[in-house]
């Protein structure tokens, strides 16, 4: 498989999303290959899952002082606080045959390069259905998917060096939550990969691992490119018209 | 009146149920009568859009947990939704649970 890189480095959140979609868009039109994009976030952002109700999951007045976006995904999922972390979307066609057609099972399969991304800097990560890795017992990377006109899209992060407080100070975490995790406190049952290895590790070292884990478990030709000025445009429509509106970001 | 629940199913993820109760409607035995229901949370629907269909078939559904169930269970039989993380049966505990008195607000 030939597989389109695209580091687009940091967007606003609404053009973030918007980009997914975009290249969904193409791939499912056959315009654009399978594609893996790579990003970051600026100013930092929570996005929340399709089917959460915004000020339900965001404290919506600290996020307005920190200067904090937020934005609906088009996938399900909870909330996530984007800062200092790689966030990774991995675009393809159902008909493949490259990616399981059982959702389940499809998720690991595409957690896989984030596992391989981690396992080489000597970490233990383990894939924790439905959507999460974790290390020693503590998330480092949450993923979503769906599955729209013919493809399969699946984004998540990787928490690089976010601030946990921060992180925390923004998202609501309902008290249930907490109902079947021994450890009670929230913010002891995340990490990040400096909080693991300390500052040795760079985030340019992580980017490279992900990509060799999506060309090792993927078997790809993978090649550098950038998002089309078709792509560009449309997520230019999206953000404004979709993504920054507040029926969007309201919608539950 | 309305009322509210959440529920983390174990090995799972969060659902979340927002009632709206029928006023002044009852059927024979006193059960509840949804008028309508948000269903949020932070699990996966295939399609997602098709969560409005599973909101809006519970519209005029007695507070009852099989009642629940079946409406649940029809709308993702007819439109071949695959659900991620919760069951139909833990939407319906999500809905029962907004029973308790104590979750419930009179407006």
């Amino acid at each position: 498989m030939r597989l389109r890189l695209i580091e687009s480095g940091k967007g606003d959140a609404y053009f973030n999303m918007a980009l997914d979609e975009a290249i969904m868009e193409s791939v499912s039109k056959g315009i654009s290959p399978p594609t893996l994009r790579l990003y970051a976030w600026n100013p930092p952002a929570v996005s929340i899952g399709y089917f959460q109700r915004l000020k339900k999951e965001v404290n919506v007045d600290v996020c307005a002082e920190k200067n904090i976006s937020i934005v609906r995904r088009i996938t399900g999922g909870g909330a996530v606080y984007h800062d200092r972390e790689i966030t990774y979307c991995f675009i393809i066609k159902e008909d493949s045959g490259i990616v399981s057609k059982n959702i389940i099972e499809s998720y690991e399969q595409i957690c896989r390069p984030l596992l391989y991304a981690l396992e080489s800097f000597g970490l233990h990560p383990i894939f924790a259905p439905v959507n999460d890795i974790i290390i020693s017992g503590k998330k480092i990377s949450g993923n979503a998917q769906t599955r729209r006109q013919g493809c399969i899209l699946q984004h998540g992060t990787l928490l690089f060096d976010a601030s946990i407080d921060n992180m925390f100070s923004c998202l609501n975490v309902p008290v249930e939550k907490s109902a079947d995790k021994k450890v009670a406190d929230p913010k002891d049952r995340v990490t990040t990969l400096r909080k693991i290895l300390g500052s040795d590790v760079s985030e340019e070292q992580l980017r490279q691992n992900i990509i060799a884990g999506f060309k090792k478990h993927f078997s790809s030709e993978i090649f550098k490119s950038k998002a089309s000025c078709a792509e560009i445009k449309r997520a230019s429509f999206l953000a404004e018209n979709r993504y920054k509106s507040k029926s969007w970001n309201l919608l539950r | 009146m309305d009322a509210e629940f959440s529920l983390k199913v174990s090995g799972g993820k969060l659902v979340n149920a927002s009632v709206v109760f029928a006023q002044g409607e009852f059927v024979q035995g006193g059960d509840l009568i949804i008028a309508s229901a948000i269903i949020s949370g932070d699990f996966f629907l295939y399609p997602e859009e098709k969560i409005v269909e599973i909101e809006r078939s519970l519209s005029g559904a007695r507070l009852e947990k099989k009642e629940i169930v079946r409406r649940v269970m029809s709308v993702i039989e007819k439109h071949k939704l695959v659900l991620v993380g919760i069951s139909p049966d833990d939407i319906a505990e999500a809905v029962m649970g907004c029973r308790s008195s104590d979750r419930m607000q009179k407006q």
